[in-house]
């Protein structure tokens, strides 16, 4: 019979073996402990799918957005200690996606860092979104006024901005670290080197913290951390109102997952809406 | 038969400096050096101070020190200070001849060390500290009180001595000399005499006050002495004059109210070392600095201190001095991460030359109570804080690391105005209550504003007053037709300044109409009209 091997009978007894069975069961078992392997020596989950599913009410595997429909298709929000993306064309609603992570991080207590590589953070927009100011770090990258050396300037921005951010994540303790750096040109994205993400991702795992980019187009790929990517429906009219009247402009933005790892299906979306607020 | 040694009876001795004005700050200097030289408990009261505000500087000087059990170690020595002859020296009739005789060779040598000094005081010795300082202030020379016979020494002494001696001897409400912070000499940023020590001293003159009103009533009620003072009923002095005049009468009678409360002496956080041959770099300038930081480090240990402020001075091969003011958000006492913020910020200010003399001075500060909790977020430790900041600020710039202050906080209405301070996670967290966005519950994001911090200089095309088109010449905005405009807003500012260019400035005059413009690319900028240049430029993006 194919497949088996009869052996000699020893002491009397006679044994019949399953080889194909038996190696089967030996790459499972080298599978299962090469994962806890790497599990226990917390090296990324490139070669592994063995994710907990984590809890969606646990706030310290997951940092909810603050928006029930994101939080819902994302299973809980961004997860901790995994590097995520937000991405998305200009005037998307990425900007607005991260002040309300950054509000509602703050509103738990936490203490956030926001590297602005090219400094276009908005004071007046931190107030509105209701990100408590004092819980913020914020860090400044030079501004880029030079048309004629403005990619070298860029790039010199980028890797000042990518240092920080790796400094904010040695230190440790800080429930979401964010590096926005939507406005840079994406061949100066480009021209990192590759390895860049793959360290911020070695930082960041094993801890609490969010680490979290925003950009026009996927940079890190990590393959445990969530990509989501935002457009704007429709075309909404620009306006805002003064004298402290509640504005009525809104504008629906539409989320879409599309990257994922065991956790969430990708390619999942949710629909919110963002508003124009009067002040800003 | 017991072998146990009988406790030494208490004894106080009161050196009063009655200092002309010449010698006014080196009188306190050596009361102290001669109150050491004899026992490490002692206290030193600065009283009657002239001038007001900051200046004001004591005139007298009492020192009052603890000699118990001091009369086995000196014997009686026949020899008498020249300064002790011009006044007759007082002893008391009393029982305890032997115990007399033995601090008035004490009272001797405290006057024979005076002398050496050049410095005219006054000594009592008692077995009181109060007796000890009225008979100080009160009579010149060398007085001894035997044991037990307080009392009976100051019934004869003038009831104004009574008033001066009120804010010295009355209970203490000064928080401990080691609870407050200390800067070193020579560094400090401050007045000379710290503000817990004229606060005290204005505490004390309140007391002064009060005792003179109080014998001034003695003397309508034809007192003079203190002895008369001493042999009112004490009930029907409490009735009609209170509690004070209770503690007066303690005085009168010789008794202590208060217990000898030691001044602690100043301790200076310094260690300096002068080296061989110049360093240069950083790396040799480590070693040197881990040398010194250690044993710092465990002096504030010792002391439950912490580092708040640290000088660096570096002594240059040019004879210049570079000199480096380290502060940091809380105080630490970890070498390493000392050393490592020294370096940090050396490394930010290099020296122009070669270093020949490290010097490390610290000022301390009370050391740190932190109440953990499981119940509340982990928040990185002050030092890995402070060596976060530091080295951000080596990164990126000290002046575009922190937190941000909002419009709310800052008087302008400059659009874009912010500010930038220290990031500190022991500060208030500050909320704001008119944001809609801090209501619990479900709230929508609002539309964020990314702010060019230069504005980007646009071309707009507009008709019927109204733009139609805008473009830039600037790498990454395209730009495009506009499908929707909402607009003007006319906002002005600062006009009463003179205005220097023609580009629209972070600071000085402006005056502008906005527009918030969505092109037909799907983005949405704010632009607008400078009406001084008649210049459009992009102000930011939604987004």
């Amino acid at each position: 019979m194919p497949g088996q091997e009869r052996l000699e009978p020893i002491y009397g007894i006679r044994y019949s073996f399953d080889v194909a069975k038996i190696k089967r069961n030996y790459m499972a078992l080298a599978r299962a402990d090469l994962e806890s392997l790497l599990r226990t020596r917390r090296l990324d989950r490139t070669l592994t799918t063995a994710h907990p599913n984590p809890d969606p009410a646990d706030e310290y595997a997951s940092g909810a957005t603050g928006v029930d429909a994101l939080d819902r298709c994302l299973e809980g929000g961004f997860p901790r200690g995994q590097l995520s993306e937000i991405v998305g064309p200009r005037t998307s609603g990425r900007m607005s996606l991260l002040l309300h992570l950054l509000a509602s991080a703050t509103r738990r207590g936490e203490l956030v860092a926001v590297v602005d590589a090219l400094d276009m953070l908005d004071v007046a927009s931190l107030e509105a979104a209701g990100v408590e100011l004092d819980r913020l770090l914020w860090m400044r990258g030079h501004v880029v006024t030079n048309p004629g050396l403005g990619r070298e300037l860029h790039h010199r921005a980028m890797e000042q901005a990518i240092r920080a951010m790796a400094l904010v994540l040695r230190a440790g303790n800080f429930g979401l670290v964010a590096l926005d750096v939507a406005e840079a040109p994406v061949d100066v994205i480009r021209r990192l080197p590759f390895t860049t993400w793959l360290r911020l991702q070695r930082m960041v795992e094993g801890s609490q913290t969010i680490a979290l980019l925003v950009g026009n187009v996927p940079m890190a790929r990590s393959p445990a951390g969530l990509t989501v990517k935002v457009e704007p429906l429709g075309m909404a009219e620009p306006g805002r109102l003064v004298g402290g009247v509640e504005p009525c402009t809104r504008v629906p933005v539409e989320s879409r997952v599309i990257r994922a790892r065991a956790r969430v299906p990708a390619t999942t979306h949710a629909t919110f809406i963002t508003r124009v607020h009067a002040h800003v | 038969m017991s072998d146990r040694v009988a406790p030494p009876r208490p004894a106080f001795a009161c050196l009063y400096a009655p200092a002309p004005a010449a010698f006014r700050t080196p009188t306190a200097t050596v009361l102290l050096e001669i109150a050491q030289a004899f026992s490490p408990r002692y206290e030193h009261a600065p009283c009657e101070c002239d001038g007001s505000g900051a200046d004001r500087e004591p005139r007298f000087h009492t020192v009052v020190v603890d000699v118990s059990g001091l009369e086995r170690l000196m014997r009686p020595r026949a020899v008498r200070s020249p300064l002790v002859g011009a006044a007759e020296a007082r002893i008391a009739h009393g029982d305890g001849p032997e115990d007399a005789e033995a601090w008035r060779t004490i009272g001797q040598e405290l006057m024979r060390a005076a002398g050496k000094k050049q410095l005219r005081v006054h000594v009592a010795i008692a077995g009181t500290r109060v007796a000890a300082l009225v008979l100080a202030r009160a009579r010149p020379g060398l007085t001894v009180v035997p044991p037990g016979r307080e009392a009976a020494a100051l019934a004869s002494v003038p009831l104004d001595v009574l008033a001066h001696v009120a804010d010295v001897v009355l209970p203490s409400r000064r928080s401990p000399s080691t609870d407050r912070p200390r800067r070193n000499a020579g560094y400090e940023r401050g007045p000379r005499g710290d503000d817990a020590e004229h606060g005290r001293m204005r505490r004390g003159n309140n007391d002064a006050a009060a005792a003179r009103e109080g014998v001034s009533v003695f003397k309508q009620w034809a007192l003079r002495t203190l002895g008369e003072v001493a042999a009112l009923p004490t009930a029907d002095l409490m009735t009609r004059l209170g509690r004070p005049a209770v503690l007066w009468q303690a005085i009168a009678r010789g008794e202590d109210v208060r217990p000898l409360v030691p001044t602690e002496p100043e301790e200076r956080f310094e260690q300096s070392l002068e080296l061989e041959w110049p360093i240069e770099g950083l790396e040799p300038l480590s070693f040197v600095l881990t040398r010194l930081l250690e044993p710092l480090t465990t002096q504030l240990e010792r002391r439950d201190r912490g580092a708040a402020v640290v000088h660096v001075i570096l002594d240059l091969v040019s004879r210049d001095v570079h000199a480096r003011h380290l502060q940091w958000p809380s105080p630490l006492r970890d070498v390493r991460t000392l050393r490592t913020l020294i370096l940090l910020d050396i490394e930010a200010h290099p020296p122009e030359r070669a270093i020949d003399r490290v010097t490390i001075v610290i000022d301390p500060t009370p050391g740190r109570i932190v109440q953990h909790t499981l119940f509340t977020r982990a928040l990185p430790t002050p030092e890995r804080l402070s060596t976060l900041l530091a080295r951000l600020a080596a990164v990126l710039g000290a002046d575009r690391v922190g937190a941000p202050v909002g419009p709310m906080g800052l008087d302008s209405n400059r659009p874009g105005t912010f500010a930038m301070a220290p990031f500190a996670i022991d500060r208030p967290v500050f909320t704001m209550p008119t944001s809609s966005a801090c209501v619990d519950g479900q709230v929508d994001p609002i539309v964020a504003f990314r702010r060019c911090r230069q504005p980007v200089p646009a071309r707009v095309v507009v008709e019927a007053g109204r733009p139609v088109r805008v473009t830039s010449e600037r790498r990454g905005f395209s730009g495009g037709s506009v499908v929707a405009a909402a607009g003007p807003w006319r906002t002005s500012g600062h006009w009463w300044e003179e205005r220097s260019s023609t580009v629209p400035a972070a600071s000085g005059p402006w005056d502008r109409d906005e527009w918030d413009v969505a092109l037909s690319d799907r983005a949405r900028y704010r632009v607008f009209r400078d009406r001084a240049s008649d210049a459009w430029f992009i102000e930011g993006i939604f987004d």
